[in-house]
């Protein structure tokens, strides 16, 4: 990370779902579904590793891969000496023979180099059983792991050790020889925000030269590190899905648009030429691969169709749309389009990418192809979108959670999101939580609503069933929320560039300078303006019907009168008196540090409205109670065995157990 | 104005139909704003446009009027006054059940009620309903018997007859204000004989107390005022031949005697009647110069009903009766606001805000309640429309303004702005003035934007609200509104606050599902909010969905067993059973008898008397929900748990949280008590954060409740049909279609109608009145309150059921999960 980046992740991403908690025993047979991405057949009737390895070695077209990896500049020199592996939590369960396979062919590669400088060639290495037990080959003699070899800094990261055992200490066998050209690899444990970025914050910490990125991606470009995006090559039944299909659009005529998630991908041209010759409008969107930027490569990927016209959209180019309709369409145009288009998508999106979809074309269809299955919703409306962006309007709070750093751009629409809330009044507060879920996000009881910064594949928060305590809203939503009209476009914009692209964003910086020029004379004018509109007054919400004051930040001009003689009166009296009113609690005169450094803070305000104020203020509210209930709290509680054993299973539970 | 003694402030109440607007006109007419010839049928009170087409009154409208009694009359007053001028501030309400609470905000800033009963209809539903609600806000009734014209031309009833009806009115109304029996009040039951009821017809403007005739034979028998009055009502008969006046209804010999009250003050009326309405021309001019009358040569070439009214109105103007009952018989603020001080204030009745209401004194600190906003002819500014009841206010004049979350020493809800101006509400009319004392009316300008509904103003730091205002009915129908151009939707917004702004009860909000929601308490109360909100305060064409109806969620049973819920650490437990809270317990808590913000022995010493608490578990209440007030509490059971206290806001948090959307259909709950049995903490604070506890215990609510037998809860409308006997099976079999059920069916006595009452599902009711008059030939025509919450038998969870029906399409239009989690969902194994 370069240096004008101040803000490191925490490594907190430790995701929180039921089933991490759920006391399982471990079971001996492996997870059938493990590894059904490679294909039915394969997958699950031969389990031998010999063929397994075979597969894994063409599903992530690892060949090319090392190819790329061991590439040299002029000088002969490896472009990347340390290399972190990226892979989706599904993907996990590959990631040790992947880091055996690449080990294994960047050193015989590199050998071959050491001995042959003159010709690199690539050959394919047979891989045989004993190769790949580690227990009967004898490493033992050379101490220490791949990872304790170089770098300090490792503290936070699991080195591939972790994952893989012993295997890949084969990479220090020959260690001692080939120092300089040695090529390490390591598995990035844990993905800190959203599965389908870089995840640079992590690569940094063994200050990696590249990121290789398996599995699904949003191709969202990475300011700092070259990346290889690895999709892999999931196998898909045609026949089945073609059925399906048939079973779905009765009518030929339809306008369909086939879509896929990244690795799926490469089917879809095959699909298309199969479709087409019955669905006369049939069209399908294909791997945008510029899109990734200039520093990410993308491997297996195929040369893009040359038309003239084709429309670019978030990682996706719509290949076979009628030409003559899409000649003079302008960017703006693309929405109404791409509307008349149902939507088939083959494997389930995440949530915010779903959304997207369901903004940008008309109906939606899901196939999903581990069951074969067809979903066609209902999804995630935006209609709750609208409500949350009500909800928005007239928060007082709003937290901003960063679910991103790698994302280019990120720490420019953050700034400019601070401005914006600031300017509307409001007050805001900058979280960072990790991997955000329901029980960190309640911690913060007074944020009113969130607003995420995060990808827009899976970085982005949907609260489809109100689990959340407060709504989560995007930064495009916040600032249509943030704006003095009422707007709702129904369009879901995620890109950070987009964002800020927007026509409300420009207007707001040409007029940030007449605003500091009229300040002045506007409050001159404020007395004689006050039979208009007044900036001050509480706005209705739409969403409670209630008036509500939502712009803390300006609250205290219009209270300025009252603290002013609140204090008067406060310095007047006497200083015992006042201490006589302070009942011995701990905080006194909260109303006062409201403020703080001159700007109103929120917390307090809610902190102040609790009802627990304090060690003690318990008691005496028993006190109080027990005065005539003939109960003497004085007297203490019986004693009573208390827990004991660990949180997941008490041991007192067994009892409880009868209730 | 500024003779605070001699203020008269009241309201004019009662069914629709029955004549207030038409009554108020003859007022009006009195202090010559309007025409003679016009009143009766101008309605000026009813300023708007759909007021006047619709022959209804949809917002109450306030008038000030001036007027001058005779010394002789003022010397009946039994409270301080000074001279004989008067100012009355009249406010004239909607009679139709769904603008209730026009009736309600009219009510609060008022001290007396004019009830206006028809003479043929009698008390009905709405008269009951807005005659509780004045007496709930310690307001004193005088009843107007209006209609006597109809029952005399219409019905051909003799003078007995009409007597008795007139009786029976009083005793029916005298009925419901018993109910009600208020020490500091005071007996304000109405009496013939002492001069608190008229009887009248505003249609033709003429109007008589007993009082007034007395007056007219006191001369006569040179007897006291006071004691004709007693002889001119009830059973008191004169013997014309002995002169002697008797308590028996025939004389010695056993001959009939004519009642007092028919001889003395319908015989001149029905002879009238009789004389004008038969063309017997010749008897006309004698009997005017017997009664005093002087037409004009115009007026004497009338006929009929012209000449009828004409008469009439010189021979018993309207205008005298009404203003000599409400100025004698009403109470000046001052009377009344020594006894209604501290059903008016939030605060403790000893501090000074308190003490200066109920002194009505115009020297202390300002208390101003704005109980409603009056749109403006500046689009979107409002007057808000009020009562100062302590204080002066000035136009320049620096106020806090203090809305209904607001709470002394807190921030919330308040702010400081400059009154600009302060007005005189005119009906359609306003009029500038400087500054006005305590006890009166008035609209203030520049303060809208700071309330929504109502709120209070004062000056002082130290002031607490005024209490807000509790309407009897509720917002039970609502619909959807959507733009049909994106473009509009910051009009639609904009409309929305200014509907609410204008409507005391209307509801704007937004569902769970991004829908902008408006909720009446009516079809006809929808109607012309959405047709105010399309036409007017948005300006823009809508979609608007069919009805729909708010349910509630509730339990039937006590949790067959404890709810268990684990915090995401595992670390924290929550053990919840949840029981019902009878009805009378969860209305108490709705109507504000039992009050979260209530101190919480007296409330725990309330529950345990009245409602069967026991008194340790009604102290353990930690909080109320939905909305920190709601019918559904929190109980804490548990025993000597470490931390407990500190988790209680997260708790309560939580609680707030699965009370508003409850898990089978995402409505609020009512009625649901949940007890906490047990907590299990961890003993690190950082462990047992708001994070862990909050989504914990609403998870934990949710499991206690699916385990305790859930229900969903309907509103259910009171319906009552005045018909003929004719019709009555049309009713019934209408109502047999709707679920309806009947409860009671009476006839009028002395009248061929009936009155049928009936429970109603909101849910069927859309229609209802359309379908009713189809089957019974247009004879009926119901009115529809909303009455009760009623839970709907079997299982929300069985989709087969009625109730599982209703979820199921719920949650489909929600965008819930179509099938209802399971507890299991929600609950944690060990």
């Amino acid at each position: 990370m370069s240096s004008d980046t101040t803000i490191v992740a925490p490594s907190l991403s430790t995701g929180q779902d039921e089933s991490m908690f759920t006391f399982s025993k471990v079971e001996a047979h492996e997870n059938p579904n493990k590894r059904s991405h490679l294909g039915p057949v394969l997958g699950k009737s031969d389990k031998s590793d010999e063929n397994l390895i075979k597969q894994i070695r063409d599903y992530y077209s690892l060949g090319q891969l090392t190819k790329f990896l061991n590439s040299r500049d002029l000088q002969g020199e490896l472009k990347f000496k340390r290399i972190t592996l990226q892979f989706p939590d599904s993907l996990v369960c590959d990631s040790a023979y992947i880091v055996q396979i690449l080990q294994d062919d960047l050193k015989r590669l590199n050998e071959a180099f050491e001995s042959n400088k003159a010709k690199i060639d690539y050959t394919p290495l047979d891989f045989n059983k004993s190769e790949f037990d580690g227990d009967e080959v004898d490493y033992t003699d050379k101490p220490g792991s791949c990872a304790s070899g170089k770098s300090k800094d490792i503290e936070t990261l699991k080195p591939c050790s972790g994952k893989c055992g012993s295997q890949c200490k084969n990479l220090g066998s020959n260690g001692t020889k080939i120092t300089e050209q040695r090529q390490q690899v390591w598995i990035l444990a844990d993905t800190s925000y959203s599965p389908c970025c870089i995840d640079e914050v992590a690569a940094e910490h063994v200050s990696a030269d590249i990121v290789v990125h398996f599995g699904d991606a949003c191709l969202n470009p990475v300011d700092k590190l070259p990346a290889v995006y690895v999709f892999g090559k999931p196998y898909l039944n045609h026949d089945t899905l073609i059925t399906k299909f048939k079973e779905t659009y009765t009518e030929k005529e339809t306008k369909i648009m086939l879509m896929a998630d990244a690795p799926y991908s490469h089917h879809l041209r095959e699909l298309y030429t199969l479709l087409r010759s019955e669905y006369t409008n049939l069209a399908y969107a294909d791997v945008d691969f510029s899109h990734c930027g200039e520093s990410a490569t993308v491997i297996d990927s195929y040369q893009a169709l040359e038309e003239a016209q084709t429309i670019k959209m978030s990682s996706r180019v719509l290949y076979g749309l009628p030409k003559e309709e899409i000649q003079y369409l302008d960017e703006e145009d693309y929405d109404p389009f791409t509307q008349e288009y149902s939507l088939f998508h083959i494997s389930k999106p995440a949530d915010p990418r779903l959304l997207e979809l369901s903004t940008k074309f008309g109906e939606l269809t899901v196939f999903d192809p581990m069951n074969n299955e067809v979903n066609q919703g209902p999804f995630a409306s935006m209609m709750r979108r609208y409500r949350f962006m009500h909800v928005a309007r007239n928060a007082g709070t709003i937290g901003i959670l960063v679910n991103t750093l790698s994302l280019s751009n990120t720490k420019k629409l953050l700034n400019k999101v601070v401005k914006w809330v600031r300017q509307a009044g409001k007050k805001h507060y900058m979280f960072v939580v990790g991997k955000p879920n329901v029980a960190k996000l309640a911690n913060f009881e007074n944020v009113e609503v969130w607003c995420v910064l995060g990808c827009g594949q899976s970085g982005i928060i949907i609260d489809s069933f109100g689990d959340y305590y407060r709504p989560i809203i995007t930064p495009y939503e916040l600032q249509m929320a943030l704006n003095y009209q009422v707007t709702w476009s129904g369009k879901w914009i995620t890109d950070f560039e987009e964002v800020m692209n927007q026509e409300g964003y420009k207007d707001e910086e040409e007029q940030e300078d007449d605003i500091t020029d009229s300040t002045p004379s506007e409050k001159v004018n404020e007395s004689e303006l006050e039979d208009s509109y007044d900036e001050y007054a509480p706005q209705f919400n739409p969403v409670t019907g209630q008036l509500s004051a939502s712009q803390p930040l300006r609250q205290l001009k219009h209270l300025e009168i009252e603290v002013n003689s609140m204090r008067a009166i406060r310095d007047s009296k006497d200083q015992p008196e006042d201490e006589q009113k302070g009942d011995g609690q701990l905080v006194k005169k909260f109303s006062t540090s409201l403020s703080i450094k001159d700007t109103v803070s929120t917390s307090a305000a809610y902190l102040q409205s609790r009802q627990w104020t304090g060690l003690g203020s318990d008691y005496r509210e028993q006190e109080m109670s027990g005065e005539d209930m003939n109960i003497n709290f004085k007297e203490g509680a019986e004693i009573e065995d208390g827990i004991s054993g660990i949180a997941r299973g008490y041991a007192t539970d067994r009892d409880i157990g009868a209730l | 104005m500024d003779v605070v003694t001699n203020v008269r402030n009241m309201s004019v109440i009662a069914h629709v139909d029955h004549g207030k607007s038409t009554l108020t006109d003859s007022l009006v007419q009195r202090a010559g704003i309007i025409s003679a010839a016009k009143a009766g049928e101008a309605r000026f009170t009813d300023t708007r446009k759909d007021e006047q087409e619709r022959g209804i009154t949809i917002k109450s409208t306030a008038i000030s009027l001036y007027s001058e009694m005779e010394d002789d009359d003022v010397k009946d007053i039994n409270q301080k006054t000074v001279g004989n001028k008067f100012l009355i501030n009249l406010i004239d309400s909607p009679g139709h059940v769904d603008f209730s609470s026009e009736v309600t905000a009219a009510l609060r800033v008022t001290d007396g009620a004019l009830v206006v009963v028809d003479c043929v209809e009698g008390v009905c539903v709405q008269t009951e309903t807005v005659l509780r609600q004045s007496l709930g806000e310690r307001i004193k009734p005088v009843v107007v018997i209006n209609k006597v014209d109809r029952a005399m031309l219409e019905l051909q009833i003799s003078k007995e007859d009409l007597y008795q009806s007139f009786s029976r009115t009083v005793e029916s109304v005298n009925v419901v204000i018993s109910t009600y029996v208020e020490k500091s009040l005071g007996d304000v039951q109405v009496y013939p004989e002492k001069g608190t009821v008229a009887f009248g017809s505003g249609l033709h403007g003429w109007a008589f107390t007993v009082r007034q005739f007395a007056t007219r034979y006191s001369k006569k028998f040179g007897v006291d005022r006071s004691k004709m009055m007693e002889r001119l009502w009830g059973d008191s008969y004169f013997n014309p031949k002995t002169k002697k006046w008797t308590n028996k209804d025939k004389d010695a010999s056993g001959k009939p005697l004519e009642r007092a009250f028919n001889m003395f003050v319908l015989d001149p009326i029905f002879r009238l009647f009789a004389a004008i309405m038969n063309f017997k021309k010749d008897e006309i001019p004698t009997l005017l110069e017997k009664l005093e009358i002087v037409l004009k040569s115009e007026e004497k070439e009338l006929e009929g009903k012209a000449l009828l009214k004409v008469v009439m109105r010189k021979f018993l103007p309207a205008a005298d009766a009404l203003l000599e009952m409400i100025v004698i018989h009403l109470p000046s603020p001052v009377t009344a606001q020594f006894y209604r001080a501290e059903t008016l204030y939030e605060g403790p009745s000893d501090d000074a805000s308190c003490l200066a209401i109920k002194n009505c004194d115009p020297k202390g600190d300002l208390m101003f309640y704005v109980s409603k906003m009056v749109p403006t002819s500046d689009k979107g500014r409002f007057y808000a429309f009020g009562r100062v009841f302590a204080g002066t206010i000035k136009s320049g004049m620096k106020v806090r303004i203090q809305g209904p979350n607001y709470v002394p020493g807190k921030k919330d809800d308040l702010f400081i702005k400059v009154v600009q101006r302060t007005v005189l509400m005119m009906g359609r009319f306003v009029e500038a003035i400087d500054d006005c004392p305590a006890g009166n009316i008035v609209g203030l300008v520049g303060i809208d934007q700071f309330l929504l509904k109502s709120g209070t103003l004062t000056v002082n730091e130290a002031s607490h609200n005024m209490k807000v205002m509790k309407f009897s009915v509720s917002p039970v129908v609502q619909v959807a509104v959507e733009v049909k151009n994106g473009n509009d939707l910051p009009k639609l917004v904009e409309g929305l606050k200014r509907l609410s702004k204008s409507d005391p009860c209307v509801l704007c909000y937004m569902s769970e599902s991004g829908e902008h929601i408006v909720a009446a308490t009516g079809e006809l109360h929808l109607e012309i909010c959405l047709s105010d909100l399309e036409n007017d305060h948005a300006g823009i064409p809508l979609k608007i969905s069919p009805p729909v109806v708010a349910y509630r969620e509730t339990v039937e049973a006590e949790s067959r067993i404890v709810a268990l819920s684990k915090s995401p650490n595992k670390h924290n437990r929550i053990y919840i059973k949840a029981e019902p809270i009878d009805e009378e317990c969860a209305l108490a808590i709705e109507s504000g008898k039992i009050n979260a913000r209530d101190d919480v022995k007296l409330r725990a010493r309330l529950m345990a008397d009245e409602y069967g608490w026991d008194v340790t578990d009604a102290r353990k209440i930690w909080c109320f929900g939905p909305d920190g007030t709601g019918p559904n509490v929190v109980v804490d059971q548990t025993k000597a748990v470490q931390y407990l206290s500190e988790i209680k806001d997260h708790v309560n948090a939580g609680f707030q949280w699965a009370t508003k959307e409850g898990p089978i259909l995402g409505e609020a709950l009512r009625g649901v008590r949940f007890n906490i049995m047990d907590v299990t903490l961890h003993a690190d604070a950082i462990h047992r954060g708001a994070g862990q506890i909050m989504p914990t215990m609403r998870r934990a609510t949710f499991a206690a409740m699916l385990l305790a037998e859930p229900r969903i809860q309907e509103p259910v409308f009171l319906v009552e049909v005045q018909c003929p006997e004719s019709a009555i099976g049309g009713i019934y079999s209408v109502l047999n279609k709707k679920r309806g059920q009947v409860i009671s069916e009476e006839q009028r006595p002395g009248t061929p109608l009936f009155t049928v009452k009936a429970y109603l599902p909101v849910n069927e009711s859309f229609g209802f009145t359309g379908e009713l008059r189809q089957a019974t030939g247009g004879q009926a025509f119901p009115q529809m309150i909303f009455d009760h919450w009623a839970s709907m038998n079997g299982d929300p969870l069985d989709t087969s059921s009625k109730p599982g029906e209703i979820v199921a399409r719920t949650r489909k239009r929600r965008g819930l999960k179509e099938e209802v989690p399971g507890y299991e969902e929600y609950y944690d194994k060990l």
